[in-house]
């Protein structure tokens, strides 16, 4: 081989047995024997130092710290659970967001829906979660105090209405089952 | 020669359940329930991961409060990332990726401790010698291992004090097995120069 051992090779040897083409080199150079031993002692010594050990009752005062941090989070979401009743509701949105669109401007209320709706209760409606979770994201606005699925989304705006349906869209287009 | 004693009855509990769930099991439902929802659970994780991530936090920046600072900011950054973990890599190296950006997005605030020699010089016990001359020796390693660039310093860290593949460590550094190796070498020589003429003798080759 021509000239030393590349940085790579001679870590490989330090740290293993190598290549035979190398270990052939460094036994028949002295240079590079002298920086395979050097790095060998540098690793032996590394390994041996420790850092300073915190008294056994910090742990339990970290964990306890990291718990009190993640309780001062918001929840987290479980988004993969709240799919399938968010696109049920969410089917329902979109469907009650186009009747009104249709009938023009201003005929978008919540006495234009049938009496057989398929809008969840307000104590079972899963879709205010979704909405709530698209608010949080910033995707839109919701208006705040509106407990009911209907009353929300008419109160969005319109920008926010096509958010919601291009979200809905986009969720449907990734091919997620009702 | 055998030590007898008793057990008290929690421990052999203790170690029951442990034998009925290998950790790797336990921590393995630990991560599907966080996945869930489940707060509580992390504190398992927390418990099993937290040494290792001080060690590399502390590694990075010698001293013990803004080690405890970013070993706390590492796991709250693994908490709302975990929905994204899908086990690809161990959960340790996927924590250890999160700790290192932690390390490397942190700017050390404050200046490594002093070490406390009166006191511990005025040790007399056997060894108290010994042992002061030793912690003045790896304080002084550990802070020229802080002052190497950001990539040798993460991979010497990982490679030597965790056990990690040339693979794994390449993993979390977003690099290559042969920018590894080169970086670690790299890192080594920088450490010899850094420390002087003295390292070879210094480094504990009397």
């Amino acid at each position: 081989m021509g000239g030393h051992v590349s940085a790579e090779s001679m870590m490989e040897l330090a740290e293993g047995p190598g290549r035979a083409e190398e270990r052939e080199h460094v036994l028949a150079c002295g240079e590079c024997r002298a920086q395979l031993d050097a790095l060998r002692a540098d690793l032996g010594t590394l390994a041996a130092v420790e850092v300073p050990e915190p008294a056994p009752i910090y742990w339990e005062a970290f964990r306890r710290q990291v718990g009190r941090r993640l309780e001062a989070e918001p929840p987290r979401r479980a988004w993969g659970w709240l799919w399938v009743p968010a696109l049920a509701a969410a089917a329902s949105v979109a469907l009650w967001v186009r009747v009104p669109s249709a009938g023009g401007p201003g005929t978008g209320s919540a006495q234009n829906l049938p009496a057989w709706s398929a809008l969840p209760s307000s104590d079972d409606d899963s879709g205010l979660s979704v909405l709530q979770a698209l608010a949080d994201g910033g995707q839109l606005s919701v208006a705040s105090g509106c407990d009911e699925l209907a009353a929300c989304v008419e109160a969005l705006s319109d920008a926010d209405a096509t958010a919601l349906a291009a979200a809905l869209r986009g969720e449907v287009g990734k091919g997620r089952e009702l | 020669m055998t030590i007898s004693m008793p057990i008290p009855a929690g421990a052999l509990a203790a170690v029951a359940a442990a034998r009925a769930a290998p950790p790797r099991e336990q921590e393995h439902e630990a991560i599907l329930a966080c996945q869930r929802g489940e707060r509580e659970a992390f504190d398992r994780l927390v418990e099993r991961y937290q040494r290792a991530v001080y060690r590399l936090c502390y590694r990075y920046v010698n001293n013990h409060e803004d080690a405890n600072d970013m070993a706390q900011e590492a796991f709250l950054r693994a908490y709302r990332a975990i929905s994204k973990f899908r086990g690809d890599s161990s959960f340790a190296t996927w924590l250890y990726r999160i700790a290192v950006n932690t390390c490397l997005n942190f700017r050390a605030a404050r200046k490594p401790e002093p070490v406390e020699l009166p006191e511990a010089l005025a040790d007399g016990r056997p060894g108290a010698a010994e042992h002061v001359e030793y912690e003045q020796r790896a304080r002084r390693i550990r802070e020229a291992v802080t002052l190497l660039p950001e990539k040798q310093r993460a991979t010497l860290i990982l490679k030597i004090y965790h056990d990690l593949t040339h693979e794994e460590v390449a993993g979390i550094l977003g690099s290559t097995v042969g920018t590894v190796k080169a970086n670690l070498f790299h890192a080594l020589g920088n450490l010899r120069k850094r420390l002087g003429p003295q390292a070879a003798a210094a480094w504990g080759k009397e």
